[in-house]
């Protein structure tokens, strides 16, 4: 591990991401008078591969000061990850939920995962934002969906539709 | 010249002009400062306001919004590190640690004062010079670009600190595989699509500047909350003041990047991202051993520099939209389309045939650049307030702000998911000390680079001979050499330590 310092793995790392990358390109699908032609779309793809390859050899046998690996093991993860993972199911419910409910939950969510005590003050300002972002893109001509399940719930309740 | 200048000063000095200019600065300003809105959004989404105007008030406005949209991206790109345009990327490096170290006031008033004199001094070079720059302009061929292109590449090395220059050409190399994702424009083929639809058009920019830069920021700022944020939320309320020192350091600076800047500017294509970087590399390049050092960690000259070149390329960006009716850049494309849409021609014969709305729009250059320095110096306590906000309230809000600065340009949830995978990847190669600028630059550079290599090849028949046949290329090659021999030296043997 001693050996192992980041600008070594973040090489490896690159080296296997330009090999893949040189030879995915070499899949790109070309026609007969492209194949003919001197620079084609491969050509770049190929050139930065190249290049890519290049780097990060040297990156990885060239001496690199070594990494304290230890300080990895007291970042604050599992916030992090979960704020990450809140983001991405910000971006799956955004069109079911609607922008206002959707993003209400996101920020109450996060706001708590972030280590905020109450419910009320996370509430307040995630409505407060919510509402104000949408009525101002709504006055800019922005249409933001309402959702499909508060759509058919309005629909059920017959308040639109 | 001076003939002018008078009719530009008659056409503006009218309480409606004037008007236009203050409302177009403070609007340019506001979509500007929210992070995923840029220039491009604001004057878009104003061009339907101007079809009421004659068309010199309405490109009078639109440029009022052009410039307050770039100053108010470089106030979210100080405060909370989230460049929402290109050009914006640069003023970061260095304002948000300033704005980080407490004095978010100072950070945002060395913004104005460059701002101001970039601009300012690009109006009067762009009035003197116009006419001769556009034949200039037209004199580069591909060849050039391409070794413009491949210089602004290889200055990557002024965004590494010592021994990181592998690093950073890594990641110029990541952002440039990043640029071949979508569809192949020349030839129509998909590239790295992997089958899906949502890829065709390629990775945004826009999406990848927020997630490399505003997201991963954001989730920094978690794993690490002991060195993050924490001194921005003091706010040194004298910290607008600058000191005589302080600001005779950073006069030097601005008057070369504003020079740099605008004629960067000028050159279809480069812009004012381009610019900013130059600017960037050259004043670290040129600061003694002892300033260098600063550099990243809040030096004044960092700012400045990128600051001033931004906005001079901007009004350089001008030229050849006026005089040749090319835009330059992206926001310059859309007020061709403006131009366009008022009946107008923009092009050579612009300056004879309707002179009033080629010198209108330079003067209100100027009165636009005085009126964000009036509007703006003010506000800036309170723009600088927005540190104060709990860190447990600010980042989700940040987060929030990129998601849908991207999500309202695609109404695509694909990007938002694409957006989280990136800011993964931005915060693994972060916590590895690999810098994410040259990922940006390369990724911007890259489309440019390809297009400028295929014109250039196809022009001397496949033949690699372009690179030493035009004197300006093979002036720029041998800046390119210079740039990547010495920076990969010191990496590859480094000075012994005493």
């Amino acid at each position: 591990m001693a050996l192992m310092t980041s600008a070594r793995l973040g090489g490896v790392l690159f080296l296997i991401l330009c090999i893949a990358y040189g030879v995915y390109a070499g899949d790109i699908t070309l026609d007969y008078w492209s194949e003919q032609e001197m620079f084609n779309a491969r050509s770049m793809p190929y050139l930065i591969a190249i290049a890519g390859i290049f780097c990060a050899i040297l990156l990885i046998v060239i001496p690199t000061p070594k990494t304290d690996w230890s300080t990895a093991l007291n970042l604050n993860w599992l916030p992090a990850g979960l704020l990450l993972v809140l983001m991405s199911a910000y971006g799956f419910l955004l069109e079911p939920l609607g922008f206002v409910i959707a993003t209400i939950l996101f920020l109450v969510t996060a706001f708590l995962v972030l280590g905020v005590q109450s419910v009320r003050a996370p509430l307040l300002v995630a409505a407060t934002i919510a509402m104000g972002f949408w009525l101002l893109m709504d006055k800019l001509g922005i249409y933001l969906a309402p959702g499909v399940l508060p759509e058919q719930l309005f629909q059920y309740l017959g308040v639109a539709g | 010249m001076l003939d002018g200048m008078l009719i530009g000063l008659q056409t503006v000095l009218t309480f409606h002009n004037l008007m236009l200019v203050f409302a177009g600065c403070a609007t340019g300003t506001l979509i500007g400062m929210l992070p995923g809105l840029g220039p491009i959004t604001a004057i878009a989404l104003m061009i339907p306001i101007t079809y009421g105007f004659d068309p010199s008030s309405g490109m009078i406005l639109l440029a009022g919004v052009y410039y307050g949209a770039i100053f108010g991206g470089s106030t979210s790109s100080i405060l909370i590190n989230a460049p929402g345009v290109a050009g914006t990327v640069a003023s970061a490096f260095d304002g948000y640690p300033i704005a980080r170290k407490g004095q978010p006031g100072k950070a945002l008033a060395i913004a104005a004062y460059s701002s101001f004199a970039g601009g300012t001094l690009a109006a009067i070079l762009l009035a003197a010079t116009a006419p001769f720059l556009a034949d200039l302009s037209l004199g580069f061929q591909s060849a050039d670009y391409f070794a413009l292109m491949l210089l602004g590449l290889t200055l990557v090395s002024a965004f590494s600190s010592q021994g990181e220059y592998l690093k950073a050409l890594m990641m110029t190399c990541f952002g440039l595989m990043l640029s071949t994702v979508g569809t192949d424009l020349s030839a129509g083929v998909q590239r790295f699509t992997f089958g899906r639809m949502d890829l065709i058009d390629g990775i945004s920019f826009l999406m990848l500047a927020m997630a490399t830069f505003a997201l991963s920021e954001a989730v920094m700022m978690v794993l690490k909350p002991s060195s993050n944020s924490e001194p921005a939320m003091r706010l040194d309320k004298t910290s607008l003041h600058l000191s005589l020192p302080e600001f005779t350091s950073i006069i030097p600076s601005i008057s070369r990047s504003s020079v740099l800047g605008f004629f960067v500017g000028v050159l279809p294509g480069a812009g004012a991202t381009i610019a900013s970087f130059l600017a960037y590399g050259v004043e670290r390049n040129l600061a003694n051993d002892e300033d260098r050092k600063q550099f990243g960690q809040g030096s004044l000259k960092g700012l400045a520099a990128p600051e001033a070149a931004n906005n001079a390329a901007c009004t350089g960006s001008f030229v050849p939209l006026l005089t040749l009716g090319i835009p330059g850049s992206g926001t310059t494309a859309i007020l061709l389309g403006a131009l366009l849409a008022y009946g107008i021609q923009p092009g050579p014969r612009l300056f004879i045939d309707e002179p009033e709305i080629f010198w209108s729009v330079i003067v209100s250059m100027y009165f636009g650049n005085l009126m964000l320095l009036v509007l703006n110096l003010p506000l800036i306590p309170y723009i600088a307030r927005l540190l104060l906000v709990p860190r447990q309230y600010l980042i989700p809000i940040i987060m929030f702000f990129s998601l849908m600065g991207v999500y309202l340009v695609s109404f695509n949830v694909f990007d938002i998911q694409m957006m989280v995978l990136i800011a993964i990847c931005a915060v693994l190669l972060r916590l590895l000390d690999f810098p994410m600028a040259p990922l940006l630059l390369g990724f911007i550079l890259g489309g440019m680079l390809e297009d400028n290599l295929r014109r250039a090849l196809a022009v001397a028949n496949g033949q690699f001979n372009f690179l030493w046949e035009r004197p300006t290329t093979v002036v720029l090659m041998s800046l390119v050499v210079i740039a990547i021999l010495i920076p990969l030296t010191r990496a590859l043997w480094p000075k012994p330590k005493r």
